[in-house]
């Protein structure tokens, strides 16, 4: 017989949308990042390139907890016998499992399929593909550690692009590459997992400074078009600072060879 | 492949803004549009560029769970891609009372022999991410929140696929183009959630439909193709072939921009990279006019209860 003093509850439950205060309580204030940095500020990167030793060139990008390692190998003839008179070139973007707060499975997602593309696209216009004909290159980017996706592949660019001087393979300029994040009106550089859960959107700009020409763009949220260019703007000074720390590391790298032979 | 006389011709001619079919450097082609052919679907729309490019967006609605979580992990066993899909965003997984809305680009083999297989699924997962991801947000239109049953349990997911039936350059554009008309289109059964004794059902009335909510601020694409120091708006096959780069900007009736993408093998400079915005920006405002005034048309054609011309749309001009 059924208990009718006692009230039972409901079979299925469900968890309660909000919990009070919890969405409310922390607005983001660009003005007080939790680093400590500057809405303009990019995070100290640091870069090393000779990580892989069977790769033709390799590179190591560190930003925050963003760690990114790169290795490219070729140029090599291409398999298919296909007769191309520019060269092919081959990305391969691959988060780690362990990489970010969900775990993420062996095969490659959608996400991970268009970062590749992505990653060509950003490379593709530096790389003298038309001084390798028949040939393929590979560029295999692997993130150790991901914290702000749209910085994750901005980091890749930039770390893909000075693996690519590593392996000496010829290009009209290093690619560096840049996230920002819109928050209403205001753009922040640089953004953070935590920090981008509460923009409204993000642009990652890829860009050769020394040719001022910009290989890639990708934005997304609604977005105004002066906030636009304006974000633009802020990408290309940060790609100009980006550039001049892949320039000293691969000066470094030079010298280490020089004086080790 | 293009030769290289034939790559000269049409960098010369977009230099003086004459291109071979007669249009200026910022013209868009005549597009036909027509909704509703697919009695099957929720809703559909075919959209016919002048002189090739032909879509066909199939939307169809179904009753899923609101925890995209559950279905990935099936997913990861079965090795499904398109699952997976919707577990990419971080947002959405605290997001417990709005639908889903997942996009798929097919193309039809017979569409495209100029380009290789390979290229070919390249191409259309780059197009269903960007859709996935114009979408699937605030700034994509459509309220989610109002295709939500019972939240954090059920929801409305919108599953929009995609057909190249034939291509004619420009696909983006009108991919979305055909979209938008096919959400303006699309009719959802009304759900009327009923709450006794402390459980929550939910009811499906087929009768009764409702219309999607913020299907007039879904955005268009404008793709601008960067030849020689200039760039055309609705690039033909030939164009894209001597195109340098792409730039594709979804814009929406506010005037703000949705998306941001740049595509091909060459770099843009900034400063012309800010007056292709600008220049995508207006073309997107007349362009979401244009489609406006053919989808009143429609309504009315539909109002009227005229059988739709079906296939036999595009020799329609």
């Amino acid at each position: 017989m059924a208990d009718r003093k006692r009230v039972t509850g409901p079979e299925k439950s469900v968890v309660p949308l909000l919990e009070p205060g919890s969405l409310s309580a922390f607005t983001f204030d660009p003005e007080k990042r939790k680093d400590g940095r500057n809405i303009d500020r990019i995070r100290p990167v640091f870069m090393k390139t000779g990580v892989v030793r069977q790769a033709n060139g390799s590179a190591y990008l560190e930003a925050g907890k963003l760690k990114v390692a790169c290795g490219v190998y070729g140029p090599r003839q291409t398999a298919r016998s296909k007769i191309s008179s520019r060269g092919i070139l081959n990305c391969d973007f691959k988060f780690s499992p362990f990489s970010g707060g969900r775990r993420r499975a062996y095969i490659k997602d959608s996400q991970e399929k268009e970062y590749s593309l992505v990653l060509r696209q950003a490379l593709a216009p530096a790389v003298r593909l038309d001084l390798l004909p028949k040939s393929t290159v590979d560029v295999f980017v692997q993130v150790l550690e991901s914290d702000g996706s749209a910085a994750c592949l901005a980091a890749a660019i930039t770390c893909a692009a000075l693996a690519l001087a590593d392996a000496g393979i010829e290009m009209l300029d290093a690619v560096a590459a840049c996230a920002v994040g819109y928050f209403d009106s205001t753009i922040c550089l640089d953004p953070t997992d935590e920090e981008e859960t509460y923009q409204s959107g993000s642009l990652v700009l890829s860009y050769m400074p020394s040719l001022n020409e910009v290989t890639h763009v990708i934005q997304s949220g609604e977005i105004g078009t002066t906030t636009t260019i304006k974000a633009l703007e802020l990408c290309v000074d940060a790609c100009a600072q980006i550039q001049s720390v892949m320039q000293q590391t691969l000066a470094a790298t030079i010298k280490e060879k020089i004086n080790g032979a | 492949m293009i030769s290289v006389s034939e790559r000269d011709y049409i960098t010369k001619g977009v230099d003086v803004s004459i291109r071979a079919d007669g249009r200026s450097r910022l013209d868009f082609r005549e597009l036909v549009l027509e909704t509703g052919m697919i009695t099957q679907a929720s809703g559909s729309c075919r959209v016919t560029l002048d002189g090739g490019t032909d879509i066909l967006v199939g939307v169809k609605v179904e009753v899923g769970s609101i925890e995209p979580e559950v279905e990935a992990e099936e997913a990861d066993i079965l090795e499904d891609m398109e699952q997976m899909d919707q577990d990419d965003g971080i947002t959405m997984v605290k997001d417990k009372d709005r639908g889903r809305i997942i996009c798929n680009v097919e193309c039809s083999p017979s569409a495209t022999r100029i380009f290789e297989p390979r290229d070919i699924e390249d191409m259309c997962n780059e197009y269903s991410q960007f859709m996935n991801r114009v979408l699937n947000g605030s700034h994509g239109g459509v309220d989610l929140k109002a295709l939500c049953i019972i939240p954090g349990s059920t929801c409305w997911i919108l599953n929009i696929d995609v057909l190249v039936l034939d291509y004619g350059g420009n696909l983006l554009d009108a991919i979305f183009m055909a979209t938008r008309g096919a959400l303006h289109n699309t009719r959802i059964p009304r759900a009327t959630v009923e709450q006794s004794d402390g459980r929550v059902e939910f009811d499906i009335a087929d009768e009764e439909t409702e219309i999607i909510r913020g299907w007039e601020d879904v955005p268009l694409c404008v793709s601008l193709n960067k030849i020689g120091y200039r760039h055309i708006v609705d690039a033909a096959p030939l164009e894209e072939l001597c195109s340098s780069a792409r730039l594709t900007v979804a814009v929406n009736r506010r005037g703000n921009l949705c998306a941001l993408q740049k595509g091909g093998h060459g770099g843009i400079e900034p400063s012309l990279l800010a007056e292709m915005v600008q220049t995508a920006k207006q073309i997107g405002q007349t362009l979401l006019k244009r489609q406006d005034a053919a989808l009143r048309e429609e309504e009315e054609r539909i109002a009227a209860g005229k059988d739709p011309i079906g296939f036999g749309a595009a020799s329609r001009h």
